[in-house]
C-alpha cells in the first residue's frame, strides 16, 4: 500500500452540488474486490458489455482494478488486458484508486464519467460510497455497490441529509431477472391491481459458513443479505416512484445465526452481522457490526401508493433453509392450494461433505413470490419463481380461481445458475451505464429505490431486534443449533 | 426435511450445547492520551491516509451526522490527544472496520 497524496484529498470537499446527468460517449469503469466472487464476474462480462454498448455509441473503459489481498492482485493486470483488451492500473484499496479516476477524467478531450463497481463485503460499502459521493457532482464518478450499502440508519440519515439528489447505484440484482422483468411488464400492460405480496428467499449462507464453506465476503445474516433482493423486487412490481409512505408492521428473528465456533468448539456463539463470533445477544450492540446475525427472519409491510392505496407485504429471508415457521408453513399451504408441487419451487442440491470434511450438509433453497389481485374484476395470483439453481427453473404463472395456469414466462431448460447471474449482473451494469451516458434510467436501482429499500429493511431489522432483551438466549441458541442440524 | 449440517457419519445430530452463560460486558472508559503520538498511526502513513482515514470518515458522520471539519479534528475526535478524551464509540467502530479490512489484505 502506498500514499500518492495527502489527507486533504481523502477528506474532499463535501459541499454538495446539483448532479445533472448529462450525455456522455466516454465512461469509465473501476472494479474494487476485483479478485472477489462477484467482482470477477464483473471483469467477465466486460468484453460483451463493451460490445454492446460501443453498438450504441458508449465507449467503456476499464480505468483501474482495486483488490486489498495482495497474492490475489498478481493475477489481475493479466486478467484485465485479457479481457478488456489494454492493461490498467490494478491497486490496493479505492483511495488508490481515486487518483487514476481523476487523471482519466481530465484527460479526455470531451465530457467523460466513471462508475466504480464496489464487489467488496458489505461491512466496507458505506465508506466507499462515502468516499466516492463527493466526487460525484464535481467529478462525475458515480458509485454502484453490491447490496446491501447500509447496514446502519445513521448512514442512511446522513445520505439522506446531505447527498439525496446525488445519484448513486445499488446493484439489486434481481430487477433484471427475466422474471421478475416478465411480471413487471404483464402487471403494467395489464389492468391488474395489487392486493397483496409475499416474498420467500432462502439460502443455506448460515449452514455453509458454520461448516466452514461460506464464502470470502459473505455476512449481515438472512434479513440484510436476503431481504434487500426481495424488497427491490416488491417496489420494482409497484413502481418506487409511486410507493409515498410505507410502515413495517411486525417483524420477527425465528432463529439466530451461529458462529462456526458453536460447532467448532461446542460454545454458545451467535454469528454478528461482520461475522465474528457474539456470546451476548442481550447487551446493546455499542457498534453496529456487533449485531446479532438473523438465521431466519420475517416481516410486514404495508406500502402505501397514490390513492391511499395500501398493499400489505410480507417477506421471509432464511439462511437456514426451509424450517417450517409459521409464515413458512402459510406460504407453502397456499402455494399447494394453487396446485403448485413443492418441487417446482424448492431447489435441493445432493448432500454433501464441506471441505473439511466435518460436516455434511444439504444446500437447499428457494425464492418464490405470490401476487394477489385483481385482473379487471378477476381474483388471480402471480406466482414467481426467481430461482434458477440446480433442477429448478424461472417461471411467471397466472393462476386463476378454478387454479388454470397462464404460462407468462418460462425458462425452457434449467440454466448453469452462474451463468443466469452473470446475465443478470451484465443487465444490470448495461442499465447503469446507459443511465450514467444518459440514454435511459435505471429507476430500480438508482439514489430513490436504494434508499427505499435500504430504509424499510432496517426498519424490519430494528423492530425484529427489538425482541431480541427478552429472548432465552440459551433457548434460541438451542433452537438455532436444532434448526442448522435439521 | 432435509438435512442441513451434521456430523459426516451421524445423522441430524445438533453439537452438544454449553450452558455456561458469560457475563455482559461492560463499557470501557478509555483515559486521555498521553501524547498524541501514540494515538493510532502516524497522521502521515499510507496506512492513515488509505485505510484509517476514509473508515473514519465513514463512522463519524453515520455516527455524529456531521461533515467532519478536517482531517486532523477528526483523529483527535477519533483517537483523542494529550488534551482530549477519544470518541470510544466512533474509535471502536473504526478499529474494528480496519481490522475487518485488513481480514482481507
Amino acid at each position: 500500500m502506498h500514499s500518492c497524496y495527502s489527507p486533504a484529498d481523502v477528506m474532499c470537499n463535501f459541499a454538495s452540488l446539483p448532479s445533472a446527468m448529462e450525455a456522455t460517449q466516454e465512461i469509465g469503469l473501476i472494479i474494487v474486490g476485483a479478485a472477489g466472487y462477484r467482482g470477477h464476474s464483473a471483469l467477465e462480462i466486460l468484453p460483451k458489455l463493451r460490445a454492446e454498448e460501443r453498438a450504441k455509441g458508449i465507449h467503456l473503459r476499464l480505468v483501474s482494478l482495486a483488490e486489498a489481498n495482495e497474492n490475489s492482485r498478481a493475477a489481475l493486470p493479466s486478467q484485465a488486458a485479457a479481457l478488456a483488451g489494454s492493461p490498467c492500473p490494478v491497486v490496493g484499496m479505492l483511495s488508490e484508486a481515486i487518483p487514476v479516476a481523476l487523471q482519466w477524467l481530465a484527460d479526455g478531450q470531451t465530457r467523460r464519467k466513471l462508475l466504480v463497481y464496489d464487489a467488496t463485503p458489505a461491512a466496507h460499502h458505506y465508506l466507499h460510497l462515502m468516499t466516492v459521493l463527493p466526487y460525484t457532482a464535481r467529478g462525475h464518478i458515480f458509485y454502484l455497490g453490491e447490496k446491501p450499502l447500509f447496514t446502519d440508519q445513521g448512514q442512511i440519515d446522513f445520505i439522506e441529509r446531505n447527498f439525496a439528489r446525488q445519484t448513486f447505484f445499488c446493484e439489486l440484482i434481481e430487477t433484471e431477472n427475466p422474471a421478475f422483468r416478465a411480471a413487471s411488464e404483464f402487471l403494467l400492460s395489464e389492468p391488474f391491481q395489487i392486493e397483496r405480496m409475499t416474498f420467500w428467499r432462502a439460502s443455506c449462507m448460515g449452514v455453509l459458513l458454520a461448516a466452514g464453506d461460506g464464502r470470502a465476503g459473505a455476512e449481515g445474516g438472512a434479513l440484510l443479505d436476503k431481504a434487500p433482493h426481495d424488497l427491490s423486487v416488491s417496489l420494482g412490481l409497484v413502481g418506487p416512484r409511486f410507493v409515498e409512505r410505507w410502515s413495517v408492521t411486525q417483524a420477527r428473528t425465528h432463529l439466530l445465526a451461529l458462529h462456526e465456533d458453536a460447532f467448532r468448539l461446542g460454545k454458545r456463539n451467535f454469528l454478528s452481522v461482520a461475522g465474528t463470533s457474539l456470546s451476548d445477544t442481550h447487551c446493546p450492540a455499542r457498534i453496529p457490526q456487533h449485531q446479532p446475525a438473523d438465521a431466519l427472519a420475517s416481516f410486514e409491510v404495508h406500502l402505501t401508493l397514490g390513492g391511499n392505496l395500501v398493499v400489505p407485504v410480507s417477506y421471509i429471508a432464511s439462511w437456514v433453509g426451509m424450517q417450517n415457521t409459521p409464515p413458512e408453513l402459510t406460504l407453502s399451504s397456499k402455494l399447494a392450494s394453487l396446485g403448485l408441487a413443492p418441487a417446482e419451487w424448492q431447489n435441493h442440491e445432493a448432500p454433501q461433505l464441506s471441505s473439511n470434511r466435518q460436516y455434511r450438509y444439504q444446500n437447499q433453497e428457494v425464492r418464490i413470490a405470490l401476487i394477489e389481485g385483481l385482473l379487471g374484476n378477476r381474483q388471480v395470483q402471480v406466482v414467481l419463481n426467481l430461482l434458477a439453481k440446480f433442477a429448478g427453473h424461472r417461471f411467471v404463472h397466472l393462476i386463476g380461481e378454478d387454479r388454470r395456469r397462464e404460462i407468462l414466462f418460462e425458462e425452457k431448460d434449467a440454466c448453469d445458475y452462474h451463468d443466469s447471474k452473470e446475465a443478470d449482473l451484465f443487465a444490470v451494469f448495461q442499465r447503469v451505464v446507459e443511465h450514467c451516458a444518459g440514454l435511459r434510467t435505471a429507476e430500480n436501482v438508482a439514489t430513490g429505490a436504494s434508499l427505499l429499500v435500504h430504509k424499510i429493511m432496517l426498519g424490519a431489522l430494528l423492530k425484529a431486534h427489538e425482541q431480541l432483551p427478552a429472548t432465552d438466549q440459551d433457548a434460541a441458541y438451542r433452537a438455532s443449533a436444532v434448526a442448522y442440524a435439521k | 426435511m432435509t438435512s442441513k449440517l451434521t456430523e459426516p457419519e451421524t445423522e441430524a445430530q445438533a453439537t452438544p450445547l454449553t450452558q455456561t452463560v458469560l457475563p455482559a460486558r461492560k463499557p470501557r472508559l478509555l483515559p486521555p492520551r498521553p501524547s498524541p503520538h501514540e494515538a493510532g498511526p502516524r497522521s502521515d502513513s499510507a496506512e492513515f491516509i488509505l485505510l484509517y482515514l476514509p473508515t473514519m470518515v465513514s463512522v463519524y458522520t453515520a455516527r455524529h451526522q456531521q461533515i467532519p471539519p478536517s482531517p486532523q479534528s477528526l483523529r483527535e475526535h477519533v483517537f483523542g490527544n494529550a488534551h482530549h478524551r477519544a470518541c470510544e464509540a466512533c474509535r471502536e467502530e473504526t478499529e474494528f472496520l480496519v481490522m475487518h479490512q485488513k481480514k482481507f489484505f
